[in-house]
């Protein structure tokens, strides 16, 4: 990545943050505490609102947001009480319903509850669709607040952003909408394939009408204007893995499965290139050659040495993001008006504009605060701070998606290590394979795709002679077949000879 | 004096000691000529197609695929001998050139490459790469014949298909014939795979072949053969000719290779060779396990001669653990539990049959009357001991009740006459417990004749359980739930549709005939001109699952892989009916209902509309 030290670093319009520092090297912003699913879900907020997704700069977008719906969905905790046997007669459980309902804390320019009576006259079947709406929920389980519920996204009305509601009014306060989904755009957008992205999504999704998401139309009734937002900051204008993330997009889209079968396998191999996104940039930013990888130990009765690799693959990986801040903070060294600044009269203010030219910090009231001995103090103050920070979310991030996608596990062992999970193997198939692929072309695919290291092919460069050795590997990927022919994905023909294969291959005549 | 001893040596050959060498049709062949025998006469179901290709006015290259022990070099050799070849030659490697062996017949020259990984990389470049050129060129004189497995072919042509199209052209001619199975004609190579061939067929070929060999006679003058106790490998043979029982052991052997092959469990003709010469040879204290004519003096003196019981060789109970596991057919028939497996009836029979009066005819019939294998002496000793003490440690884990009582089951499942099977059904000693009435719905319909139409509904209950998450009792539709959001899910509520099985409307749900020897579960939403209907097909695993769900079976105690399995299909069913949709258009009405499942206490599902006015 080369860095421009002529111009000054390009902070977007508005931008509110102390410092430009891990918004360089991933933009502005991704955040660990927004999981998959719910990056998923800020993206179609986005899209809904620009489905042209040809924007690609200064990005602008009205999210919807449903309050009414949410209210009584997730706000709503009287069913209890009012769904009795013997039942109360519709005219009483609803008077009573509307009563409770004025008690809950809402904005005041919603649509009418009352509304709902003529919608749907009897109280038990409300009590019953709402069920099923909760019981239907993304990450259902949660304990978020109830303005931070999400219902399944069967189609346009069932698309709505993140809230902190309170009596005043209700405003996005990027607890869970953290911009991940604004970035997921920008770098649809920026990839060779965002029409045919735009066009399949509105194809699978939007074209066709679904009865569930007109219900959810009608518990929300009319929705008032949304308010228009500027998105965050994406660094980098073109890049590889925004092209390999459009082509799986793709490919999943146009796969022959029910509607929303294809939602889990695309939620979590976004996941896994925004993962692959932060690893790359971390590396590049650290200086190094090589791509990162992930080492990965297919689970099996047995101990298996590759265990030991998929352990410090993930360390190794974890390590990177922040060997990729001090890396850059440092650099600014390599800025020949640092080394003017230090022979300045005034060589700790000199130094403090150069560092506030790279990283927006410090500014005078910061600088006054502080008792700044030497420019090259206030450079180690700034790493420090520049750590710390990163420590409480983006560091975070690895860790946390590797998780949520499936990828790293404790299974069996109290440290972490990469241990795809079936979930993951799933999609990964539903992502790369038609109707059939070679075994061994799979796991080259996975490697180049990727980064997978799982068989012997592969492995030579990344084990060193006490940890494991190549059978070790050849055994890992022996496992993957049985764990893939298990899930009903991989079918042998004859020796040295298997195929990754969908399930009934989409064909209806079946070869199996 | 062991008059038969070089043939018994010769047939110890193909027993699980024979290490899975790549010249192994060759090691076999020297022996067999060392002990002067003649050679086996082994089933070739393809053989005469393949030289009618290499011989034909239009004659076209052979390719011989199939995995390890399907008899690929086999039949190398055969052709060779058929096209002219000398027998003496094949085996001598100066006759072969770059690993082919070439002999000319018609004007045309066929080369034979008998094992395409002894040929150097180097050279099986070009060889490819020449072949592909002939291929394409309908004025060259060369033929082929090639025998590799398909991950080998694979192998081989990879680094050639970029440089030539003829080799991508013919590569995709290969791969489209091995795994569709279906006759190209653009590329002259006709692909034979060997694994297709059923393996019951084989395993009745390879009996007989066996079984009946002339060389058997040289036993009849053995003194061996004249003691109290009976020589066990003539004994062995006897039974698996079917002298006693009729023919139910070797009847129960085909059986068995059926449901392999229902399995898609391929069972090369190598395998069944090694079961057959375990089968008769077979015995725990032998060397490699396997018996000679030396050994059989002493297991008659010391009265180990039911360590030989060929019902319990069947399973490689004479094998070690590990050794079972490395032979891929006792590791499969590991996995039927045989043995392990029983019904209270059975162990009845078993265990109480020697004395109780109820019991005791049928025991006679069907245990006592056999004094070799059945009425053992350690058997008798373990059943009385089990019943007097409730626990019978001796010490040898070979004379312990449970390996005896084991022993006993495997062999009344080889043995258990016809005319008994309502009353004590052998496959209640498997984990197939419905395998006679999957056997006999295949068998019906090869003969043409329709399946019974409760078999449909059986299934259908089962897959009812299985697609709703619920303990339905329906049997004449099939619910079509989803959760609304993903089909995988286990909560179903939302109410689709539900196909009927009896035909109406262009809806049905049968039982069909998949060539050449299958069934497939099918789902019909329209009729098959408007709308292809969705098959599964059933395997002997899946049919199990579906029935034992059906009779009460919790859908995730079997099987887990089996329940991924029909949830896919699920899947597939989902997307028919959303063509239907499609297909039909959407009724728009003057609201929106949901439809939600709602089961009732009879186990029935009735959808409960809600509607909701614009």
């Amino acid at each position: 990545m080369a860095t421009d030290y002529d111009k000054p670093a390009e902070m977007p319009d508005g931008f509110e943050g102390d410092y430009w520092i891990d918004e360089q090297i991933w933009g502005h912003r991704l955040y660990d505490e927004q999981t998959p699913w719910l990056t998923l879900l800020e993206f179609l907020t986005v899209f809904q609102s620009d489905p042209s997704l040809m924007t690609q700069d200064n990005l602008r977008y009205r999210p919807q947001r449903q309050l009414r719906l949410r209210n009584v969905v997730f706000n709503n905790p009287f069913f209890t009480e009012l769904v009795r046997d013997p039942p109360l007669t519709d005219a009483v459980a609803w008077d009573r319903w509307l009563e409770l309902m004025k008690g809950t804390v809402t904005p005041s320019n919603l649509p009418p509850l009352t509304e709902l009576k003529s919608k749907i006259p009897r109280f038990a079947d409300f009590a019953r669709l709402v069920g099923y709406l909760r019981r239907t929920a993304i990450e259902g389980n949660s304990n978020k607040r109830w303005s931070s519920k999400f219902v399944f996204p069967f189609g346009r009305h069932s698309l709505y952003e993140d809230l902190r509601v309170s009596e005043n009014g209700a405003s996005n306060d990027r607890r869970f909408f953290a911009r991940n989904g604004e970035l997921l755009y920008l770098m649809l957008a920026r990839s060779g394939k965002a029409d045919q992205v735009a066009s399949e999504l509105q194809r699978r999704f939007f074209a066709q009408p679904d009865p569930t998401d007109d219900i959810v139309g009608i518990l929300q009734g009319s929705a008032l204007p949304a308010e228009e937002k500027s998105a965050g900051y994406l660094p980098y204008k073109r890049l590889p893995e925004y092209d390999t993330l459009a082509d799986d997009w793709i490919f999943l889209l146009g796969q022959r499965l029910p509607k929303f079968d294809v939602l889990p396998y695309i939620v979590t191999m976004t996941g896994l290139h925004l993962l692959i996104y932060f690893l790359r940039r971390a590396s590049a930013t650290a200086g190094r050659v090589d791509t990162p990888v992930f080492v990965c130990e297919i689970v099996g009765p047995r101990r298996s040495a590759v265990r030991d690799v998929a352990l410090s693959s993930f360390e190794s990986n974890q390590a990177l993001p922040r060997v990729a801040v001090d890396t850059l903070v440092k650099s600014v060294v390599k800025d020949p008006r640092w080394s003017e600044a230090l022979n300045d009269p005034e060589p700790i203010n000199a130094a403090a504009q150069v560092l506030a030219r790279h990283f927006n910090w410090p500014d005078d009231d910061e600088l006054q605060d502080m008792n700044c001995r030497s420019p090259e103090h206030l450079l180690e103050e700034l790493l420090s701070r520049a750590l710390g920070r990163h420590k409480q979310h983006v560091g975070k991030i690895h860790g946390s998606w590797a998780r949520a996608i499936g990828l790293s596990s404790r299974r069996g062992s109290q440290r972490v290590r990469y241990a795809p999970t079936d979930a993951l193997l799933k999609a990964l198939v539903f992502a790369n394979v038609q109707s059939r692929m070679e075994f061994k072309d799979f796991l080259k695919r996975l490697y180049e795709r990727y980064g997978f290291v799982i068989g012997e092919q592969h492995a030579a460069s990344y084990i060193t002679e006490d940890q494991a050795d190549l059978e070790d590997f050849a055994e890992n990927a022996m496992r993957l077949e049985e764990r893939l022919t298990s899930l009903g994905l991989m079918h042998r023909l004859s020796d040295g000879c298997a195929y990754v294969e969908l399930p009934f291959r989409g064909r209806s005549h079946h070869r199996e | 004096m062991l008059p038969n001893a070089a043939w018994i040596n010769f047939l110890r050959k193909y027993g699980p000691s024979a290490a899975n060498d790549n010249m192994y049709d060759e090691t076999i062949e020297q022996s067999r000529k060392r002990a002067g025998v003649e050679p086996l006469l082994l089933p070739t179901p393809y053989l005469n197609d393949a030289f009618v290709c290499l011989t034909q006015d239009k004659p076209i290259s052979v390719i011989l695929s199939g995995t390890a022990g399907d008899g690929k070099t086999y039949y190398c050799r055969q052709l060779w001998q058929m096209l002219g070849g000398k027998a003496e030659d094949w085996a001598d490697d100066s006759q072969a050139t770059q690993g082919m062996y070439v002999v000319s017949r018609d004007g045309r020259q066929i080369h034979i490459i008998k094992d395409l990984t002894e040929v150097e990389k180097g050279i099986a470049k070009t060889i490819i790469a020449r072949m592909s050129k002939d291929f394409a060129d309908p004025s060259s004189n060369r033929l082929y014949v090639v025998a590799a497995n398909h991950g080998q072919l694979y192998e081989q042509w990879l680094p050639v298909l970029a440089t030539s199209p003829a080799a991508a052209a013919a590569w995709k001619s290969i791969e489209d014939q091995l795994v569709d199975g279906e006759p190209q004609t653009d590329v002259p190579v006709r692909v034979f795979d060997l694994s297709k061939r059923p393996s019951a067929d084989s395993m009745k070929a390879v009996l007989d072949a066996v079984l009946l060999h002339p060389r058997w006679n040289l036993c009849d003058g053995c003194e061996l053969n004249q003691q109290s106790t009976p020589c066990p490998i003539v004994e062995n043979r006897r039974r698996l000719l079917g002298d006693q029982n009729g023919a139910v052991f070797s009847g129960r052997l085909q059986q068995l290779m059926e449901l392999s092959t229902q399995n898609n469990q391929h069972v090369p003709v190598r395998q069944q060779l090694m079961l057959v010469s375990n089968i008769l040879l077979g015995h725990a204290d032998a060397k490699d396990n396997l018996m000679s004519c030396a050994d059989v003096h002493s297991f008659q003196t010391n009265g180990t001669v039911w360590k030989a019981s060929p019902y319990g060789n069947a399973v490689g109970e004479n094998l070690s653990p590990r050794k079972r596991r490395n032979r891929e057919i006792f590791e499969k028939f590991e996995r039927l539990g045989l043995g392990h497996e029983t019904s209270n009836r059975l162990d009845r029979l078993l265990t109480l049959g020697a004395d109780d009066p109820d019991l005791r005819p049928d025991y006679e019939m069907l245990v006592a009357s056999d004094p070799v294998y059945g009425n053992t002496v350690p058997w008798q000793a373990a059943q009385r001991a089990y019943l007097e003490n409730g626990d019978y440690d001796i010490g040898d884990e070979a004379l312990a009740f449970k390996t005896q009582i084991r022993l006993q089951r495997q062999r009344l499942f080889f043995t258990l006459p016809a005319e008994k099977s309502k009353q004590y059904a052998a496959w209640d000693l498997t984990v197939y417990q419905n395998a006679e009435m999957f056997l006999g719905v295949l068998d019906s319909l090869r003969e043409g004749k329709p399946a019974p139409p409760a078999l449909a509904r059986t299934l259908v209950r089962g897959l009812n359980r299985i697609f709703t998450g619920e303990l339905l009792e329906m049997h004449d539709s099939l619910v079509l739930a989803t959760a609304g959001s993903y089909s995988q899910s286990r909560t179903n509520q939302l109410y689709e549709a539900e196909i009927a099985v009896r035909p109406t409307r262009g809806e049905a749900i049968i039982v069909v005939h998949r060539d050449p020897r299958g069934a497939s579960l099918r789902v019909q939403l329209m009729r098959p001109s408007d709308l292809e209907p969705v098959d599964l097909f059933l395997t002997c695993l899946r049919f199990e699952f579906l029935v034992r769900v059906s009779e009460g079976a919790l859908p995730s105690s079997f099987s887990l892989e089996c329940y991924e399995d029909i949830l896919a299909y699920k899947s597939q069913v989902l997307s028919a009916l959303q063509r239907r949709r499609e297909i039909e258009g959407e009724t728009v009405g003057d609201g929106l209902t949901l439809r939600f499942i709602e089961v009732m206490e009879d186990g029935r599902v009735r959808p409960h509309a809600v509607e909701v006015h614009l």
